[in-house]
């Protein structure tokens, strides 16, 4: 959390929408975020086969106020999905570059 | 379990008789009384025994010595006649027998009867109900039935309607029809309480589709192998 | 507008995707994940949608679409709804508390049930005939809602048909006004 600017909530939850770990500095509300990070990342893999582009590598938000990026982890026993929400002062290379970082991690943890 | 009379508590019992009529007419007119019960401003039981009206085929009635029901005698039972054949006759009904037509009639012989003076005024022809809870499995023993059911969903709706959008023969409606209304599943609406509705609905809301046309529902009905169901021409 | 959609919602297990592949023209497309609730023993959930069609004549297309059946997932439910013909809320009878389940998705989509069209099939009745249909009956009474009611085994193309027939049926009526 500390490495990426202007971040204001980090999520970990199953692909089936249950949160696994979360840190947040606003008001998000977990429990929705992660049901929402489930059908987001299971749509956008139906997308991204879909359209033959291959497998997809994140989902990535952007609004006036922040950013939303999506990133899946894919274990052996589980699939998770990191979520990360930022203010509009976030670096998007900076995000994408951490986010993928930490999915990675999550992976091999 | 019927449903609470609206009419007084004093409102008079008269009894009828059936004559000449096939089991099948007797059925279904017994059935009319039942579900006309909560409308008509007396209460009709069968009643062979001391019948204030005779309900009579064509067969009996031209037998019988037409009884004057201007002026009836309190001891001598009016006479109905149900006909297949339109008549002059006074105090008639048609085959096939109509909810509203025998009600009519059966008013204004009740009111003879309890010597009220004047005719009633009929009551509106088309009665509205709604359907309380969907009916429970032992009422709904066919898929005609089912289907039956699925047309009182919707909206207020009226016997005659139902009888034409069911494609099931009147009798069957009409005995299913009084079915649920002494199952206490049917209640009535007032007649201008579909236009109140209407008025107080609310805007089309933007979320729902526009209502979609016959010829989609059609269209889908066809690509799913059912049956087009005729609809009001 | 080309496009018309109806839905199908329910719990988990409750055979939404079954239904769906029954009658959809194109395998089902799913957006199945592994299941993580312990409390459901189910290998898969819905997180998304499930998706089938039916191609009509004209060209247009019917949509059929499974909604996720969690609670936490009824964002899903508004976005599907929008312009939706109407919605079957398919209950299985197997589990712990169904009628609090279907309370569930008549709060869910009440307003769709209002203005369209709405049938509730119960599966696994024979194995589990509790709550019988009447309790349903009077269930959805109190809950100010009316529509048809009956049994389902959702492997069965015939009774997903007649649930369609059903909810087809109700849109006349209501078109007719």
């Amino acid at each position: 959390m500390k490495q990426i600017k202007d971040v204001k909530a980090c999520l970990v939850s199953t692909e089936d929408g249950f949160e696994v770990a979360a840190s947040v500095r606003n008001d998000t509300d977990i429990a929705r975020l992660s049901a929402m990070a489930g059908s987001m990342a299971a749509l956008a893999a139906i997308a991204g086969e879909e359209t033959r582009i291959g497998q997809t590598h994140n989902v990535v938000i952007q609004a006036g106020g922040g950013h939303i990026v999506m990133v899946q982890a894919r274990r052996n026993d589980l699939s998770l999905v990191l979520s990360i929400v930022t203010g509009q002062d976030a670096v998007m290379g900076q995000l994408l570059y951490f986010s993928r970082q930490t999915a990675r991690a999550l992976e091999r943890a | 379990m019927p449903l609470a009379q609206t009419a007084s508590a004093s409102r008079p019992t008269l009894g009828f008789t059936l004559e000449g009529l096939t089991g099948r007419e007797e059925t279904l007119f017994k059935a009319f009384i039942r579900l006309l019960d909560h409308r008509t401003l007396q209460q009709w039981v069968y009643r062979p025994s001391r019948p204030d009206l005779r309900v009579v085929a064509d067969s009996v009635a031209s037998d019988t010595v037409r009884i004057d029901a201007i002026a009836p005698d309190a001891n001598c039972p009016l006479l109905l006649t149900i006909s297949s054949a339109p008549g002059q006759r006074q105090h008639c009904v048609s085959l096939p027998l109509r909810a509203d037509e025998l009600e009519a009639e059966l008013n204004s012989l009740g009111q003879l009867r309890v010597g009220a003076g004047s005719v009633a005024r009929p009551l509106p022809p088309q009665a509205s109900f709604r359907l309380l809870r969907w009916p429970p499995a032992e009422l709904l023993g066919t898929p005609e039935r089912v289907h039956f059911a699925t047309l009182m969903v919707s909206k207020p709706f009226t016997l005659a309607w139902v009888q034409e959008r069911s494609g099931l023969a009147p009798a069957a409606c009409a005995q299913f029809f009084a079915e649920l209304h002494d199952a206490a599943l049917l209640a009535a609406v007032p007649s201008t309480a579909p236009e109140a509705a209407a008025a107080s609905a609310e805007a089309p809301s933007a979320t729902v589709a526009p209502p979609a046309s016959a010829g989609l529902i059609a269209r889908i009905r066809s690509r799913l192998g059912l049956l087009v169901r005729s609809g009001p021409q | 507008m080309s496009e018309h959609k109806i839905l199908f919602t329910g719990t988990m297990g409750a055979g939404k995707t079954t239904a769906i592949g029954a009658v959809s023209e194109v395998p089902p497309v799913s957006t199945d994940v592994r299941n993580t609730d312990m409390a459901v023993d189910k290998a898969t959930t819905t997180v998304g949608l499930d998706y089938g069609e039916l191609t009509l004549e004209g060209g247009e297309v019917l949509r059929l679409y499974g909604t996720p059946g969690q609670k936490r997932f009824d964002f899903m439910w508004k976005i599907l709804a929008r312009g939706a013909l109407g919605v079957v809320i398919l209950v299985d009878n197997s589990r712990a508390d169904p009628l609090a389940d279907l309370d569930v998705y008549l709060a869910g989509f009440k307003r769709l049930i209002a203005e369209a069209a709405c049938v509730v099939a119960v599966g696994r009745m024979e194995q589990y005939p509790d709550p019988d249909l009447d309790q349903y009956a009077a269930h959805m009474q109190s809950r100010g809602v009316l529509c048809p009611l009956l049994p389902i085994d959702v492997r069965d193309r015939a009774q997903v048909t007649q649930l369609l027939d059903m909810l087809l049926l109700q849109l006349e009526i209501k078109a007719e006004a």
